[in-house]
């Protein structure tokens, strides 16, 4: 026998060396379940933030959790949510449509185990994400990989180094890869954790004739959008895949002593005919005839709020999701029987007209890895050259004298002239927003503290391109960049590439911007 | 070393006896509970209650926990229990069918068809003595067989590009395209039945084993969804006769190949596979300028890497039940010419076309020109056979015109000749691109072909993980070229504390550099 052993030495000493390593890094490092069982997840961008939130959440006890797609993720703020709820603690564990409805039950399952005081499952959807026979199939990958990490007997057996591999994950990912490629950052998890969950939306932004092809492709060329009731949405035995979803939940929640509350987002069209709403509301009334654990309200799915107030069809421009979060909030406060509180004041500033201050002329910038040269072109531009080089290749100048607590909007022209774009910084003391104006892309997209970036498309290959950015400190930097095809703002220059810049202004506003007109 | 009838022979002592009945009691209704219980979770949920029943869920892929920590090790036990009675084999092909039936039950109906067709089939060709009749039961097992294969697999491309055709030249014939669903490894399994009935018909071989043999041999879950195509000459003898325990060195042998074929598939194939995706991506981008040499080097590395790992781990699972499987990979992209990258890669394949296909047709036995058009034909077929798609016919027919183009002019001879050593290193290379170029065939949507081939007039970018991903398969690949064999097959002439710190550098290479995505294995579409 002891041969027989002998012969397996090897194999032997790799379990010795590997058992050792997981003892020591188990002891140091102390990885929690969802730590460890990262390990079975897709590395990519859903992955990576519901693992975020579920590490950060998994022991938090909250008395009511959401769970469900974007709309919710960037749409719904549990900071205002709880202003209505009497002290009790609201998550919001939304994601995405990609982890399906088996990715939404497989998060709700996971926190009900963990968490016994869970009072309620709130369950999140847009309109636009019911399940139906695409979504389902497409879906059922990342939902079925959830489930498996962290609801199966498998979650038990991950090895604790995995702990390390997101470090390690994180330098091979991440290197070369532009700013605004898919990855949810450290900093980005950094907000989330500290809004509950929330997260602002960053989605480019459409301007133009693209906008308005893709409200009138979303809405219809009436802005009513034609929604009948289809096969897709009817399991093969013909059951609705609506109400057989929702029942899977229905029947989770009860066996946990939960109420399951179903609540719909904002539509972003301004009508709906057809006979989908009917079918669902049927759906929906029978599930809470079967369920006595579940709320939902059938005749309030569907509730049109302007098309300018969302940047695409089910996210909510920022500074709206305060108002829904309100509006989740008075919803919630009345299926627990709270007594209902005049809403908090929105503490926003009047909008103010008078320029904060004069604003120096691209000329007198400081300019980093890039050369300002006066343009031939009219508006006065200055040309911007990038110098040859790694690096980033922009000018900055240092506002002073700012009013902490304002909402500044910078508008400036541009005009490609080889660099794809240019990327707005602005720079305080332990803040940072970004604004990337694609000037060939016709799209903006903001980050960070940033509040809203947008672009307008000029005569002449102009644009105008603007962000919007919540002033917290007296003295700012702010820095233009030029943009490389990855829209990344560190590259190699070839010092010939670069953008005509001018009309650089400032002003003072709302935080509700104003917004690009409806198509309709 | 004892022959396998030797051991077959042997009885058990009496102590032996009574721990194996104890062991069998025990174990056998555990293990079977088991495998039952993943492989037919959803029943049992929707029979019992989706809480009752443990999340554990058998798919078929070889790279999921539950495969690799229940079903293997269950199926193992069971076999080794019984391994000198005649249920070894029934528990091979009920463990085999389970676990394929994981991906629909319905998809066991073509399986066991064919297999019982082909046994009678076969049956009949060995006894029979009148030609005739022998030839039309041969032919009509094949058009069966083919028939099948044709219907799951182009009947619904087939349908498709017609409607489509009929729709564009206005045509008023107006049909739904068909929608059959593709029962996995159609197309290996219709191979291998092929070739049974092939070489009885001819002569070469003569059946032998009960059905519940063949079955096995057909439905052996190592090798059903993609290979190797193993003949029956090979295969069923190891199936038929009462095999030895594996021993010692075997076993660690086997679990090497497994832990191997793992890493390759999630560690280097799958990652691969990201970069093929981030290319893919990146040709939507204004600038995707030599985007088109990142996504044919990747997607060669993750064809290889992928398909590759799928045989070792096949070797592997197999070698744990006795029966050896045939290599089917040979530093393939070290080949100097296309008739060399056909000896070594997929090569279960390329035997079979070539002594079922290309030599039937006549090989290069009728002239010159004959000779080309049969490897052209023989190419046509071998691209068709991978898929319904015109890709996979233009990568077929490329591959046979590049088998035409180096009988005509001998690219690899010329540069042997006038460089030497270089001119070898240089015939690889010139392969290896032309190689790169068909791929762009098999994978890329036939919108993306002129993008990526455009791209090509720019330099390649930079790309970080292929560069690390690149030089891991060379690294390995050149250490098994030099010796004549793959990198996987030099483990055992490694010291043991070597060895230990190779399933080391495995096991981690998996956790911190796995892509993760649990993507099922490219050849498991065909």
């Amino acid at each position: 026998m002891s041969s027989f052993i002998f012969s397996f030495r090897a194999v032997f000493l790799a379990l010795g060396v590997i058992a050792a390593t997981e003892g020591v890094c188990a002891l140091a490092l102390r990885p929690g379940i969802v730590e460890r069982t990262k390990f079975n997840l897709i590395d990519r961008f859903h992955s990576a933030v519901i693992f975020g939130k579920l590490d950060d959440f998994a022991d938090s006890a909250p008395d009511i959790v959401q769970v469900g797609d974007s709309s919710g993720f960037h749409g719904v703020r549990p900071d205002f949510v709880m202003r209505y709820l009497g002290g009790l603690k609201y998550v919001n564990l939304s994601c995405c449509a990609a982890l399906g409805y088996d990715g939404y039950y497989g998060i709700a399952d996971f926190m009900l185990r963990r968490n016994p005081g869970i009072k309620a499952v709130v369950l999140y959807v847009s309109l636009n994400n019911l399940p139906r026979a695409d979504l389902i199939d497409g879906q059922h990958q990342l939902g079925a990989f959830i489930q498996n990490s962290l609801t199966t007997p498998f979650a038990y057996l991950s090895p604790a180094t995995v702990a390390l591999r997101q470090r390690i994950v994180d330098a091979m990912e991440k290197k070369g890869q532009a700013k605004t490629d898919a990855v949810f950052t450290e900093d980005m998890r950094v907000s989330a954790r500290a809004h509950h969950g929330w997260w602002a939306e960053h989605d480019r932004r459409l301007a133009g004739d693209k906008r308005t092809a893709f409200w009138r492709e979303a809405c219809g060329p009436r802005g009513v959008k034609i929604w009948n009731d289809e096969r897709s949405y009817y399991a093969p035995d013909g059951q609705s895949y609506t109400l057989a979803e929702l029942e899977r939940f229905a029947l989770l929640t009860a066996h946990h002593g939960a109420k399951l509350i179903v609540l719909f987002h904002p539509f972003s069209c301004p009508r709906v005919e057809g006979s989908f709403l009917d079918a669902r509301r049927a759906d929906i009334r029978t599930l809470v005839q079967r369920h006595q654990n579940v709320i939902a309200l059938p005749e309030q799915m569907v509730e049109p709020w302007p098309t300018e107030e969302f940047v695409s069809s089910d996210h909510l421009r920022v500074g709206y999701d305060e108002e829904n979060g309100k509006r989740v909030g008075k919803l919630l406060a009345e299926v627990f029987g709270l007594a209902a509180r005049s809403d908090a004041p929105d503490d926003l500033g009047a909008a103010e007209t008078t320029p904060p201050g004069t604003l120096p002329s691209v000329s007198a910038w400081t300019a980093d890895g890039a050369v300002v040269t006066p343009g031939s072109e009219p508006r006065g531009a200055q040309r911007l050259i990038e110098s040859m080089g790694p690096g980033t290749h922009g000018i900055e100048t240092k506002l002073t004298g700012l009013m902490p607590g304002r909402t500044l909007v910078l508008s400036f022209a541009a005009k490609a002239i080889g660099a794809r774009g240019v990327f707005v910084e602005v720079l305080a003391h332990g803040n940072r927003g970004g604004g990337y104006c694609d000037l060939y892309g016709a799209t903006a997209q903001r980050d960070g503290d940033m509040r809203d970036a947008g672009i307008e498309p000029d005569p002449d290959g102009w644009s105008r391109c603007w962000v919007a950015m919540p002033v917290e400190a007296p003295e700012v930097t702010l820095r233009l960049s030029l943009m490389n095809e990855r829209l990344d703002p560190a590259y190699v220059g070839d010092g010939k590439s670069g953008a005509l810049l001018g009309l650089v202004a400032m002003r003072e506003t709302t935080r509700f911007l104003a917004q690009e007109a409806s198509p309709w | 070393m004892a022959t396998i009838e030797a051991v077959a022979r042997e009885a058990p002592a009496p102590d032996a006896s009574l721990r194996l009945t104890f062991a069998r009691i025990l174990f056998t209704p555990l293990c079977a509970a088991l495998i039952i219980l993943i492989a037919f979770r959803g029943f049992l949920a929707a029979a019992i209650g989706d809480d009752w029943v443990p999340r554990v869920q058998l798919h078929l892929q070889f790279n999921s926990l539950p495969f690799l920590l229940i079903f293997l090790p269950c199926t193992f036990v069971l076999y080794a229990l019984y391994r000198r009675t005649a249920l070894a084999n029934w528990i091979l092909t009920l463990a085999g069918l389970a676990f394929y039936a994981t991906a629909g039950l319905i998809y066991l109906a073509p399986l066991v068809f064919t297999c019982v067709f082909d046994y009678v089939v076969g049956a009949y060709l060995a006894r029979a003595d009148d030609e005739r009749r022998r030839r039309v039961a041969f032919v009509a097992s094949v058009a069966v067989q083919l028939f099948l294969l044709c219907v799951f697999k182009y009947a619904g491309w087939l349908s498709t590009e017609l409607a489509g055709l009929f729709a564009a030249l206005g045509i008023g014939l107006a049909f739904a395209p068909l929608a059959l669903p593709l029962p996995p490894g159609i197309s290996f399994y219709t191979f291998h039945t092929i070739s049974y009935t092939a070489d009885i018909y001819r002569r070469k071989f003569q059946p032998r084993g009960r059905l519940i043999d063949y079955i096995t041999f057909v439905g052996f879950f190592p090798q059903l969804i993609a290979g190797p195509i193993a003949r029956a000459s090979e295969l069923l003898p190891q199936v038929a006769a009462t095999r030895p325990a594996v021993s010692a060195a075997q076993a660690e042998e086997a679990f090497w190949l497994i832990a191997w074929g793992l890493f390759k598939k999630i560690s280097l194939a799958d990652n691969f596979g990201v970069v093929v995706g981030q290319a893919t991506a990146e040709l939507a981008q204004p600038h995707h300028g030599g985007v088109g040499y990142i996504f044919m080097i990747a997607f060669a590395g993750q064809i290889y890497c992928d398909f590759s790992a799928y045989t070792d781990i096949a070797r592997g699972v197999g070698k744990l039940f006795g029966i050896e499987l045939p290599r089917n990979f040979l530093t393939p992209y070290l080949a100097t010419s296309p008739s060399e990258f056909w000896q070594r890669w997929h090569i279960s394949l390329s035997r079979w076309l070539r002594d079922y296909l290309y030599i039937p047709l006549g090989g290069e036995r009728e002239g010159r020109l004959k000779t080309l058009r049969n490897l052209a034909i023989t190419m046509f077929l071998g691209g068709l056979w991978h898929g319904a798609g015109f890709g996979f016919i233009v990568w077929g027919l490329y591959h046979g015109a590049l088998l035409v183009l180096y009988r005509l002019v001998p690219i690899d001879d010329i540069l042997r000749r006038h460089l030497k050593r270089a001119g070898h290193w240089l015939a690889v290379l010139v392969m290896f691109a032309f190689v790169c170029i068909g791929w762009m065939f098999f994978r890329a949507p036939s919108g993306d072909l002129l993008p990526l081939f455009a791209s090509l007039a720019h330099a390649p970018p930079f790309s970080l993980r292929l560069l690390l991903l690149g030089a891991a398969v060379i690294a390995t690949d050149f250490a098994g070229y030099r010796n004549g064999s793959e990198f996987v097959d030099l483990y055992p002439l490694a010291p043991w504390w070597v060895r230990g710190l190779l399933l080391v550098v495995v096991f981690y290479g998996i956790v911190f550099f796995g892509a993760l995505e649990q993507n099922e294995f490219i050849y498991f579409q065909f």
